[in-house]
């Protein structure tokens, strides 16, 4: 029987289908898989461990691979509206460097941004993001891995069709990492502590 | 006639897309803006809108599938067009063909009006005459304008010898190279001397607003320094009674009124200038923007219709705004729409400065510490209290008369206080 895709009805959803500008960080009650636009369960996940554990699934209306949410991640979305639209790359850049800073000033070193638009310590990845793009609005949407387990991917999720080259084909657990592994104890509330208060500086002149 | 619209690159500089979902189906009618086709690059997922207005004569591509950039997504049957037969368009009409997408997209086929063609064959592309300038995409223009490089020097790669995006980086890299060399033999700092941060956003923006502003406008600078102890004296006075109703009395609700009465005289200065159609707007509100430094950096929330306030609620409202900003609580809607700007550097112990247009606005007063020094009245030496001021103005949009008769309106206004209340 093929896996149920639910709608998306996570916290951001309305994000999503509004209008204005936004922030949103939250933190995922339950693990749950989440899909990118173009991805299928089959091709994404290895179902029979989805549906043995009943992991919920859903499709997020932006681009980029299959995710699994857990509660020790944080889930960061942005939408902003724009007079003159700009190029989703910049706005992949302006929020990562937002949230860069935060994470500076949290005390992570050693961050970067590979591939398109990835956060990185190291070389292993710490955010991944995703963007959702209408004619005057941009919608970014990206997961931080606080101190979720990473063992849980490999469980769930295929290797991705698609990989950044910095990745070098390596497997889930060698590939992501999260702020706990790398030595920092953060917790969700510090990081959306931190967010807003560099997002309500952040819109000026 | 036909118009062909391909796949363009959206920003990212990757080269294909998936079909999510198609909004629009053979035989539908578009306007200019409407979506076509929602597509997925590696991250983004977005909406393609037509570029033009016509009725969907083909559409490409099966949802699930891969399309790569410049590979057709829609033929469009372009209604009033120039009929079949007529000459092949000029290049400069491809040149207009990402007008209508969003986004900085660049456009990397050759979109083009074509004799009407069969669903799924292949289209081929007219042949424009011999074009008085060389063939190029926007982007690989602006590139090319960005990097210095004389793009009829690029030999063009594309359709038809187009120079495209990759053309001009190509043309760059000996250059960039070069110069890579040329910093890499320079001595390394050591790492513990710097500490490499990324910009914070409002960094950027700060950085962007004053670049565009310095190169959008013409920067004008007058300067003058009214004898304000009547001012001093009415903020004396009131001082303590303010207080009692918590509200700190300071010189800036005087000023803001100062400010205010002349704009109403001076309309120049609470305008926006609408270069490209030719336009000037007047604005019939006085939303005054007033310039607070935070530990993040500069930002400018707006008090709004400042003319509709007493200096009591403008009091209010100053102090409102500095505890939004001190504690990082300013929203957008707090910043946004200013009409006019006020920066108090003063307040830091400044005295004289050539403020920066805040960038549409046409005008930015700068306020200095207020100086006890000698002054000559009635042909006497007195101590009295001077107030530098500092007008900038665009002088597209404002003569030096009008600016010199502006700063005096406001200098007036400070130095007798009470006439901003009579005169109100």
């Amino acid at each position: 029987m093929a896996l149920e895709i639910r709608p998306y009805d996570l916290p951001d959803a309305a994000i999503f289908g509004g209008k204005g500008d936004s922030l949103l960080v939250w933190q995922p009650a339950e693990a749950v898989i989440v899909l990118g636009q173009s991805n299928t369960p089959e091709r994404s996940l290895i179902t029979e461990h989805v549906e043995a554990d009943g992991i919920t699934v859903t499709k997020r209306p932006t681009g980029g691979e299959a995710v699994v949410l857990t509660p020790e991640m944080a889930v960061i979305t942005v939408a902003r509206e724009f007079t003159v639209m700009t190029g989703s790359k910049y706005f992949f850049s302006e929020v990562n460097a937002m949230i860069l800073n935060a994470l500076h000033d949290l005390g992570v070193r050693d961050y970067g941004t590979r591939g398109i638009s990835d956060i990185t310590i190291g070389r292993r990845k710490i955010l991944g993001s995703s963007m959702h793009r209408t004619e005057r609005r941009l919608v970014y949407h990206a997961v931080l891995n606080i101190a979720g387990d990473t063992d849980i991917f490999e469980r769930y999720l295929r290797h991705p069709l698609r990989e950044p080259d910095y990745r070098q084909k390596r497997s889930h657990s060698e590939f992501v990492t999260s702020l706990l592994d790398e030595g920092y104890n953060i917790t969700f509330n510090d990081i959306s502590t931190m967010m807003k208060s560099y997002a309500t500086t952040a819109a000026v002149m | 006639m036909r118009y062909i619209f391909k796949f363009p690159d959206i920003g990212e500089g990757l080269t294909e897309g998936i079909i999510i979902e198609w909004y629009v189906d053979k035989g539908n009618t578009v306007k200019v803006g409407q979506p076509l086709v929602k597509m997925e690059t590696d991250k983004v997922v977005t909406d393609i809108p037509s570029p033009r207005e016509g009725v969907i004569a083909a559409r490409y591509g099966k949802v699930g599938e891969t399309i790569h950039v410049g590979e057709t997504l829609v033929e469009l049957e372009i209604a009033g067009e120039a009929a079949a037969g007529a000459p092949a368009p000029s290049t400069e009409a491809v040149e207009e063909k990402g007008a209508g997408v969003v986004g900085t997209l660049e456009v990397a086929s050759d979109n083009a009006f074509l004799p009407a063609s069969e669903e799924g064959t292949e289209a081929v592309p007219a042949v424009a005459g011999k074009a008085h300038k060389v063939l190029a995409t926007p982007v690989a223009r602006a590139m090319a304008r960005e990097l210095n490089i004389d793009i009829n020097q690029v030999t063009g790669t594309g359709p038809a010898g187009r120079v495209m995006k990759s053309d001009v980086q190509n043309f760059h890299a000996p250059a960039a190279a070069s110069s890579a060399v040329s910093t890499s033999s320079a001595p390394a700092t050591p790492e513990f001397l710097v500490e490499v941060r990324p910009m914070t956003q409002i960094r950027k923006s700060i950085a962007k607003n004053m670049l565009r502003s310095k190169q959008s406008t013409a920067h004008m600078t007058l300067f003058e320094e009214p004898e304000v102890s009547a001012l001093v004296e009415a903020r004396s006075r009131y001082r303590e009674e303010y207080k009692k109703e918590d509200i700190s009395l300071t010189y800036l609700p005087f000023i803001i009124k100062a400010v205010v009465a002349a704009l109403k005289r001076h309309p120049e200065l609470n305008s926006e200038m609408d270069f490209d159609k030719g336009n000037i707007i007047y604005k019939h509100y006085y939303n005054i923007g007033i310039a607070v430094s935070t530990e993040d950096g500069l930002v400018v929330p707006v008090i709004r219709d400042a003319d509709k306030l007493t200096v009591k609620e403008l009091s209010r409202a100053v102090a409102e705004l500095a505890v939004k900003a001190r504690d990082r609580k300013l929203t957008l809607d707090d910043m946004k729409d200013g009409t006019f700007t006020i920066t108090n550097y003063g307040a830091l112990g400044g005295w004289f400065g050539v403020p920066v247009i805040n960038y549409p606005q046409v005008g930015i007063l700068g306020i200095g510490r207020i100086n006890q020094q000698p002054v000559v009245a009635d042909g006497e030496i007195k101590v009295g209290n001077v107030m530098p001021l500092s007008l900038s103005v665009d002088h597209r949009m404002v003569d030096g008369a009008e600016a010199t008769e502006f700063l005096n309106d406001v200098a007036a206004g400070v130095a007798d206080p009470l006439s901003l209340i009579m005169r109100q």
